[in-house]
């Protein structure tokens, strides 16, 4: 819920009488919650707007980039995309559940799969930057669910029709991962650390 | 139920899709009324798209975008066509004056030729060939102007349907898409999506470069043409810049009439036509050094081989409009192919 819809909530609760000014965010929350107004069109901005990722995005930047994003449908085990298969698409999970598997990591260790994705998540992001990106697991639908999608040419078209949203989009796609970056980096130099230190013992 | 099952659905949902493209595709190949005016819109949609694209970065909608690009072009085309159609009029008119003088003047040549070759050889040349190509000429000819109204009537329903169909590609390019896509199966999206992006990519690309390249061409003789002080300056520049689209046949296609014209009014040996020559030359040399591998050769990345040959089978088969579109679809086909390869040969092998 938003904020504006909270305090509208709220105020109406405590039995507060509402300003006599012209209050914005009330207008806005009777405009949104307009019965004519499509509902299908307004729930990518509203999905978006609930990810860490685009925090730094205004209202009108976030209504710009939802318009890049499909909409896809999947029943239950169908599969999103295949390890090593070349990708263009960075996927939100809108609703239910996705499974992350890898075959050969099936057959090292016997696990069937080593993520499942909830509402809000996301995953495919480097396919979206890198050229020629061959996926690094599978995806699968665990149940019914629906995903929101951007794929290489919305990015460019976005890239070159609104630079401004791109730029921040990719900003936080660069956050994402360079934070991913980061750990990688530090955890491998523990490891490294670990290895001279057998090394030394034996 | 068949529904139920999971694989059943993704099979009919790739059939659906599947029938959905052949019947449309079917028709666009049953009805040529629409469908020729219908690609050339599709085709200067794409060539505009790029421009589309820059005016957007200025917070304006698609709608006022495509209106500005429409108004530019009403203004820099309309006008100095509406200048033009009298000077061209007047030029074709003068053309077909001086048909009889053409005739004249061939007449005169042959039996130049003709006594030249009895001198030499001693054997003397029947003119009934000659008389028979003449004949014929003027038979075509005569026919050509009696169908000119019916051209006169498709060109003004293109004049009118073209830009039409244009504005409103361009303005629901994105739901157009966005429509397409919902429907396409899951199994084949993300490649479906990538292939026909870059069909597209490369398509637009290569009528804009196509475009710019008329565009130069034509100024470059047009202008040296009036300053060379040549009747008919306007119509050769105008030939030749069509005639340019066509790749690797075109200029010598554009230089025919210049050399036709030119022999009638200053005679093979005058100075001015070695100029009318060497401006053609000239024109062509910057197209081919300085256009072409800026514009066109870095978007068609096909062998000039490959490119002779499709431009000859497009030819045989559609004529004029063959050869101007057998370079796009030649590198349309490519590219599925490429990626059919892929898919098939550089995935399992891994």
């Amino acid at each position: 819920m938003s904020s504006y819809e909270k305090s509208v909530l709220e105020s109406g609760a405590s039995n507060e009488n509402l300003a006599n000014k012209i209050n914005f965010s009330m207008m806005k929350y009777l405009w949104l919650a307009n019965p004519l107004s499509k509902k299908s069109k307004d729930s990518i901005p509203k999905f978006l707007r609930n990810l860490e990722l685009f925090k730094s995005f205004s209202d009108n930047e976030m209504r710009i980039l939802a318009k890049y994003f499909h909409h896809r449908k999947f029943s239950e085990e169908e599969v999103i995309f295949r390890f090593s298969e070349i990708g263009i698409g960075f996927y939100f999970v809108f609703s239910g559940s996705v499974e992350l598997s890898r075959d050969q990591l099936k057959s090292e260790s016997g696990e069937d799969n080593f993520l499942t994705l909830e509402e809000f998540d996301y995953f495919g992001e480097l396919a979206l930057l890198q050229e020629g990106n061959r996926r690094s697991a599978t995806a699968i639908a665990k149940n019914a669910c629906e995903l929101i999608g951007i794929f290489k040419p919305d990015l460019e078209i976005l890239i070159q029709r609104h630079p401004i949203v791109a730029a921040k989009f990719i900003q936080s796609l660069a956050i994402v991962l360079s934070d991913r970056l980061y750990i990688l980096t530090y955890e491998a130099s523990k490891l490294a650390e670990k290895i001279k230190q057998l090394e030394k013992s034996k | 139920m068949i529904l139920n099952n999971r694989k059943n659905i993704s099979k009919i949902q790739l059939i659906f899709f599947c029938i959905i493209i052949a019947l449309f595709c079917s028709l666009v190949l049953v009805l040529p009324r629409i469908s020729i005016p219908l690609s050339l819109a599709y085709i200067l949609s794409l060539a505009l798209s790029p421009i589309v694209n820059s005016l957007m970065r200025f917070r304006l909608s698609k709608t006022v975008a495509t209106l500005i690009i429409f108004v530019f072009f009403l203004v820099a085309i309309v006008l100095p066509l509406i200048k033009l159609i009298p000077i061209l009029s007047n030029e074709t008119q003068e053309i077909q004056n001086s048909i009889p003088k053409i005739e004249q003047y061939v007449m005169s040549q042959f039996d130049v030729f003709r006594e030249y070759i009895k001198l030499k050889t001693g054997h003397e040349i029947g003119d009934a060939y000659l008389f028979q190509l003449l004949e014929d000429l003027q038979k075509w000819f005569g026919a050509f102007v009696l169908r000119i109204p019916n051209y006169l009537a498709s060109f003004i329903e293109w004049i009118f349907l073209i830009p039409f169909f244009t504005f409103f590609i361009i303005r629901d390019s994105d739901s157009f898409k966005k429509m397409l896509l919902s429907f396409t199966p899951n199994s084949i999206f993300e490649r479906f999506y990538y292939v026909i992006h870059v069909f597209n990519r490369q398509l637009g690309n290569y009528f804009f470069a196509k475009l710019v390249e008329a565009f130069i061409v034509g100024g470059v003789i047009t202008i040296g043409l009036l300053l060379l002080d040549i009747k008919y300056a306007v119509i050769l520049g105008f030939v030749a810049a069509l005639t340019n689209i066509v790749p690797y046949v075109g200029p010598f296609l554009g230089v025919l009439p210049a050399i036709v014209l030119g022999m009638i009014e200053y005679g093979m040996t005058s100075s001015t036509m070695g100029a009318i020559l060497s401006l053609y030359a000239v024109a062509n040399i910057i197209d081919i050094f300085f256009v072409f591998p800026f514009l066109v050769s870095k978007i068609v990345n096909l062998h000039p081989m490959i490119v002779a040959v499709s431009v000859i089978v497009g030819s045989h088969y559609m004529g004029i409009t063959g050869m101007v579109i057998s370079i796009p679809m030649v590198a349309a086909i490519k590219l599925i192919i490429t990626e059919i390869y892929n898919e098939i040969y550089t995935e399992r092998s891994r």
